[in-house]
């Protein structure tokens, strides 16, 4: 049944995504975020829906079918991903032997990177930043709606494990936790009422399904991520006393063993499941020491081979006393750790670039629209929800292996975009552009 | 209950889809309809921030 609703779908959305390049891309970003293919289990599952999108809105673009397409251009960002994507392509072709997802983290990596490199010729206005926001939100919000109502229903007793697509329910809590500055934005500026409760009840059930993964990372993250928020908000104080109320609504309603789970976090230094990641992190540290220029390759570190090859090693963390050391390959749960053992300390030279240069781009766009005033003000409240989504990512991530999730990709794009959007914006109203205009007509 | 929201969000993204087409070909001023952003307007800060936030009327590929 869903399998024919899914190809009903598809049949209004291919006419209306060859209609416009723009459109096309708009799908190509909500399939990806969305996943059909999760929610299926017939005939539709192995269709690449996600893929017919992306093909449609490459031809098209190069077809030029956008008649609001700016030039194709190489922002800063661009050019750290076109990096990180040669140096991903080095470690692709030099790594270990056998690598169980080496293929297809690379080809998934590729394709993030190929979806965000386009978009600052597409995202012309801002109108096309909105509807971009809005199709990520859409996209991700469901995930979070579908999981938040099951564990709001069982008042708790719904643990989730997680989704396919994202990975098990520490990645799912850090993908949720990256949506919910968004959907603030979608909240704060929609003019249409029904769209911002739409966009409150996220915030709310994407809450809830952080809290129902029961991660603690993911809580952590989230934590940071609204103290971030408070922080960069006019009101502050009312910001503080609302998020205060919700910790205490948090801590009141949340089931007795997610309030275990959250006190295990003081003990991270006894517990089994850290120290096995301290390994990991030894043995991902050690692999980029023999390998420093390529790395091992993706996901070299769950190879049991490469594991059995080095489980003695203490790589850079020699100062840190594991005692216990796993047999079984295991991941590597750290964005950092997994870059530097995958790619080598030139692939986590330039992943940390592309981090950095993203909270930087957020400091020159509320630079740019303090000198601008206030009619961008809207540029300076999406860098700062970015900004916010990154804090929970650089933070939940940094004990998870998700360094190649295209949604963090999309923001760093997206907080791109906007700095460009910005500096058009104060070159089309320079007053030196506005005597050229007035010139020109004087002279027409 | 996954089919329905399911629906309902190929729904909206749909009608997200349709605003864009129905945006990018009338010329005017860019309307998103029911996705429609309120813009921040010099002096206009301080009435949006107390919530009276009004539709998005500023300039665009069409202005």
């Amino acid at each position: 049944m869903r399998d024919i609703m899914i190809l009903g779908m598809m049949c209004l959305y291919i006419p209306l995504a060859l209609s416009n390049a723009f459109a096309a891309y708009l799908l190509w970003c909500w399939t990806a975020v969305i996943a059909l293919n999760g929610y299926v289990y017939g005939f539709m599952r192995s269709m690449p829906i996600n893929m017919v999108f992306a093909l449609i809105a490459i031809v098209l673009i190069f077809l030029g079918r956008d008649k609001f397409r700016g030039r194709i251009a190489l922002p800063r960002t661009s050019v750290l991903f076109i990096l990180f994507a040669v140096q991903a392509t080095i470690s692709y072709v030099f790594s270990y032997d056998e690598l169980a997802r080496n293929t297809e983290l690379y080809t998934n990596l590729l394709k993030a990177l190929a979806f965000c490199i386009l978009m600052p010729c597409l995202l012309t206005e801002r109108y096309r930043i909105h509807a971009l926001v809005m199709a990520i939100t859409l996209g991700l919000t469901f995930h979070g709606v579908i999981e938040g109502l099951k564990s709001v229903v069982t008042l708790g007793g719904h643990k989730i494990a997680g989704l396919a697509r994202f990975g098990d329910n520490n990645h799912f809590a850090i993908v949720m936790v990256m949506v919910i500055p968004l959907l603030l934005y979608v909240y704060r500026y929609s003019a249409h009422r029904l769209l911002r409760w739409i966009a409150l009840a996220g915030v709310f059930l994407s809450v809830a399904t952080v809290i129902g993964t029961h991660s603690r990372g993911g809580f952590l993250s989230m934590a940071l991520m609204a103290v971030w928020i408070v922080f960069n908000i006019r009101r502050r104080i009312l910001g503080a006393a609302l998020l205060g109320l919700a910790f205490l609504a948090i801590v009141a309603l949340a089931p007795s063993g997610w309030s275990e789970r959250m006190n295990s976090i003081k003990e991270a230094g006894h517990d089994s499941s850290f120290m096995t990641r301290v390994v990991a992190w030894k043995i991902s540290s050690e692999i980029a020491l023999q390998s420093p220029f390529t790395g091992g390759g993706f996901h070299a570190v769950q190879s049991q081979a490469v594991w059995d090859k080095f489980r003695d090693s203490d790589g850079l963390l020699g100062f840190v006393d594991t005692p216990y050391r796993a047999e079984q390959a295991f991941a590597a749960h750290s964005i950092y750790f997994e870059v530097l053992g995958d790619l080598g300390f030139l692939g986590l030279l330039i992943f940390l670039a592309i981090l950095a240069n993203t909270f930087i781009a957020g400091f020159q766009i509320r630079q740019e629209v303090a000198r601008r005033g206030p009619h961008l003000k809207w540029a300076a409240d999406l860098a700062n929800m970015l900004a916010a989504s990154m804090i929970g990512y650089v933070v939940g991530a940094a004990a998870l292996s998700l360094a190649y999730h295209e949604v963090m990709y999309m923001f760093v794009m997206l907080m791109q975009v906007l700095l460009l959007h910005v500096r058009r914006d104060v070159i089309a109203n320079s007053p030196v552009s506005e005597t050229q205009a007035n010139s020109s007509g004087a002279h027409a | 209950m996954e089919a329905l929201l399911l629906t309902l969000d190929a729904a909206l993204m749909v009608w997200l889809l349709l605003s864009v087409r129905r945006c990018e070909n009338r010329p005017g001023k860019p309307n998103l309809g029911f996705f429609s952003y309120i813009e921040d307007q010099p002096g206009k800060m301080q009435d949006r921030e107390e919530g009276s936030g009004h539709p998005y009327q500023g300039s665009g590929p069409h202005a």
